[in-house]
């Protein structure tokens, strides 16, 4: 089924065409989810929690821009929700932000795996900026407005991101370099 | 070989092309709720056509209600009162002004005759007294049934020095004041309690003259036993000269009439000083009864005003008070996310130096400039150092690099066994005090409700705030850490106020003043608050200097 036809039926609520949609999209919008969520877990609730959403809104859905973008905004979005209730407030010198930091390592020697497994690792806040600037490439502005934060809490909070993924890289790039070469 | 990498293309390459089928568990749950949907929507629209209904029905009785019990127009009593008013007023007027002259003619011819027998030394008292006692005896020995009367002469003259007309005249009036006694004392009532700003001279004297004359009546009501002469007496607008001279000897004669300064109330003292528009040689003595209830009033306003004008109009009053700070609906100025907490106002101190100009008696209007401190607490806040957090919004340190970071204590885990990988460190519970500090212009307006020697005035106004200073601090009890200064604060902000007054004059140039105000601070803020909205109450205590 074509695109157009497939999201036409969704908007009739035909089960068939939901479920094709579905199979479609997951993968990618599960590596989307996986992004921006703690673990494996709790991706796939926002997995989940997304494609409801998908196909309650679809009417809303008017033809303008890709699709696919439309999906993909709504899996952030739901994932910034979940994680939007937010504990711990921060006292924070905005004077000494960091721009960009550097990495030793052999590329080589980084999965994806890995990467991933440190992005989760991070603070909610500092996952939800990473991801968004850096991976999915919003501005600063745009983060600020969809996390009701300040551009300045945006940029720090990637700052602070990008430190805590070098402390972690170069560690383990240590424990590689003292690991016997298989 | 190794590269150095910038972290950020590091991660887009790796994530270029990124995809990762779910397991199957994820789409039979998304099945399952879609289906739980769906009997949701046959069920959803009952309930909102059932709701419609009702809240149609409610409409239609509330309408209904309404129309049923619409009240006819309410009668508008105080047009009534005020051209009532009016109309006596100019009756007063007619009484109290020059036209008096005009109606001393008249009356001439009447006591004339009594007045001859006064000596013909100046007016003073003694002689008044005199002129009274020979009246009397004159009035005795002239008509006969004065004679019957003669006990009660002594607040009871007119009657009985006046003739046979005098007395119908009077019987005359005493009959048909029924009514107009309660409308003179409606009249009085409504002159003396002015709440609108008019300020005409008439009314004040109107009123005043009003108040002394009901006063006297009042107070002569217990002493004297006859009902003729109390209506007559209140028969003041007829611009009776009888009414008047009545008047005039209760005014020498009533010990006991305090609304009248016995010097003031002796007319006839001031008369000697005051050199009149006398036409009549022969009447000097009885011009001046007559003038001197014309003038009895008119130099009470003249020395109403003249004190009003003596008054020193400008006052400075430096003065401090102390200050509650506190927000009406809880919360924090340094972040919304804070909303849900509570507040904790603290006293701390404002003090300056007010100017105020009496506009007229009772109303000033005031100006000034106060250093203002204001203080209060975040509460239900704990801490601790650790890098997992956001930025407090409102909140800019200044080279404080140290990660601290607050939590609600609401938000932390109750639980040992509750994991949050976000909030793992100890905390250490806490108060985030915000401390302001402004210079506050006030303009306010000051209207007395009570002008005695102790007054009672109600102020209203606005002030401009002016920021000089703020800081933020965390008071735990390990200590207190300084946490910067907030970035969300209006360097320019206002105040409603209102207050109320109170002042107690201890002597002519210098009053007590207690002034306990509240006042409403708007636009103090940029930036979400989440809904803090800040007052603070003072009660300002100081000395005003007239001038």
């Amino acid at each position: 089924m074509g695109t157009k036809k497939l999201i036409a039926a969704c908007k009739k609520g035909d089960i068939k065409a939901q479920e094709n949609l579905y199979r479609q999209y997951a993968s990618k919008l599960f590596a989307v989810s996986l992004k921006y969520s703690r673990n494996y877990q709790e991706a796939q609730d926002n997995l989940q929690d997304a494609f409801i959403t998908i196909y309650e809104k679809i009417d809303q859905y008017k033809n303008k821009g890709s699709f696919e973008g439309w999906m993909k905004r709504i899996t952030i979005n739901t994932a910034l929700q979940r994680y939007r209730k937010q504990n711990m407030y921060q006292i924070v010198d905005e004077n000494n932000i960091k721009d960009q930091e550097d990495v030793h390592l052999r590329e080589e020697e980084v999965s994806l795996d890995y990467l991933l497994k440190i992005i989760q690792e991070l603070p909610d806040r500092y996952r939800m900026v990473f991801s968004l600037y850096v991976l999915d490439g919003y501005s600063h502005k745009e983060i600020a407005e969809m996390m009701s934060i300040s551009e300045g809490t945006s940029k720090s909070n990637l700052a602070r991101a990008r430190k805590n993924l070098k402390q972690k890289l170069e560690q383990n790039e240590k424990l590689i370099n003292t690991r016997q070469v298989r | 070989m190794k590269e150095k990498k910038n972290i950020d293309r590091l991660f887009q390459e790796k994530f270029k092309e990124f995809e990762k089928e779910p397991p199957e568990s994820v789409w039979k749950n998304i099945k399952r709720e879609l289906k739980q949907d769906q009997r949701k929507k046959v069920l959803l629209p009952l309930w909102s056509k059932i709701a419609g209904v009702a809240a149609l029905i409610a409409l239609l009785f509330l309408v209904g209600r309404g129309v049923l019990f619409d009240n006819a127009g309410v009668t508008n009593h105080s047009n009534k009162i005020d051209q009532t008013n009016t109309t006596r007023g100019k009756a007063f007027e007619n009484i109290t002004n020059s036209d008096v002259e005009s109606q001393r003619e008249p009356t001439y011819s009447h006591s004339q005759d009594l007045d001859k027998s006064a000596s013909e030394q100046g007016n003073n008292v003694e002689n008044k007294a005199l002129t009274t006692n020979s009246e009397e005896e004159k009035n005795v020995t002239k008509t006969p049934f004065n004679k019957q009367t003669k006990t009660s002469i002594v607040n009871n003259s007119t009657s009985s020095k006046t003739s046979a007309q005098k007395q119908s005249v009077s019987k005359s009036q005493s009959t048909s004041s029924e009514n107009k006694k309660s409308d003179n004392e409606r009249v009085a009532q409504h002159n003396l309690a002015p709440k609108e700003k008019q300020k005409t001279e008439q009314n004040t004297k109107l009123g005043e003259f009003n108040s002394k004359t009901s006063a006297i009546a009042e107070s002569d009501k217990s002493k004297n036993e006859s009902t003729q002469q109390i209506d007559f007496t209140k028969n003041k607008e007829q611009g009776n000269k009888e009414n008047q001279d009545n008047l005039f000897d209760k005014i020498v004669n009533s010990n006991e009439n305090k609304t009248l300064d016995p010097s003031k109330s002796n007319p006839i003292a001031q008369n000697e000083v005051t050199e009149d528009e006398e036409n009549s040689d022969t009447s000097k003595n009885t011009h001046s009864i007559y003038d001197d209830i014309a003038k009895n009033e008119d130099e009470d306003n003249l020395n109403l005003k003249q004190t009003h004008e003596g008054q020193k109009r400008l006052a400075l009053r430096p003065n401090i008070a102390p200050i509650y700070y506190n927000s009406l609906t809880g919360g924090s100025a340094l972040d919304p996310g804070f909303s849900d907490n509570k507040s904790e106002g603290e006293v701390t101190m404002s003090f300056g130096v007010d100017v105020a100009y009496a506009v007229s008696e009772r109303f000033k209007i005031r100006s000034g400039i106060n250093k203002i401190n204001m203080s209060y607490n975040t509460m239900g806040i704990a801490y601790t150092v650790n890098t997992q957090s956001r930025n407090i919004k409102g909140l800019s340190s200044g080279g404080n690099t140290q990660d601290i970071a607050l939590v609600r204590t609401v938000d932390l885990p109750k639980r040992t066994n509750e994991v949050n990988h976000n909030l793992m460190a100890p905390y250490t519970e806490a108060k985030l005090n915000q401390q302001l500090e402004y210079l506050e212009v006030p303009f306010e307006v000051e209207y007395a409700l009570l002008n005695q020697r102790f007054s009672i005035n109600i102020i209203g106004g606005a002030s401009t705030l002016f920021l000089t200073d703020n800081a933020v601090h965390l008071n735990s009890s390990m200590g207190t850490a300084s946490l910067g200064g907030a970035n969300n604060l209006n360097s320019v902000s206002f105040t409603t106020n209102v207050g109320l007054g109170f002042d107690y004059r201890i002597t002519n140039t210098l009053n007590f003043n207690l002034e306990p105000t509240f006042k409403y601070q708007v636009n103090g803020f940029s930036g979400p608050t989440g809904g803090f909205n800040p007052y603070y109450f003072g009660i300002y205590t100081g000395m005003s200097f007239k001038f």
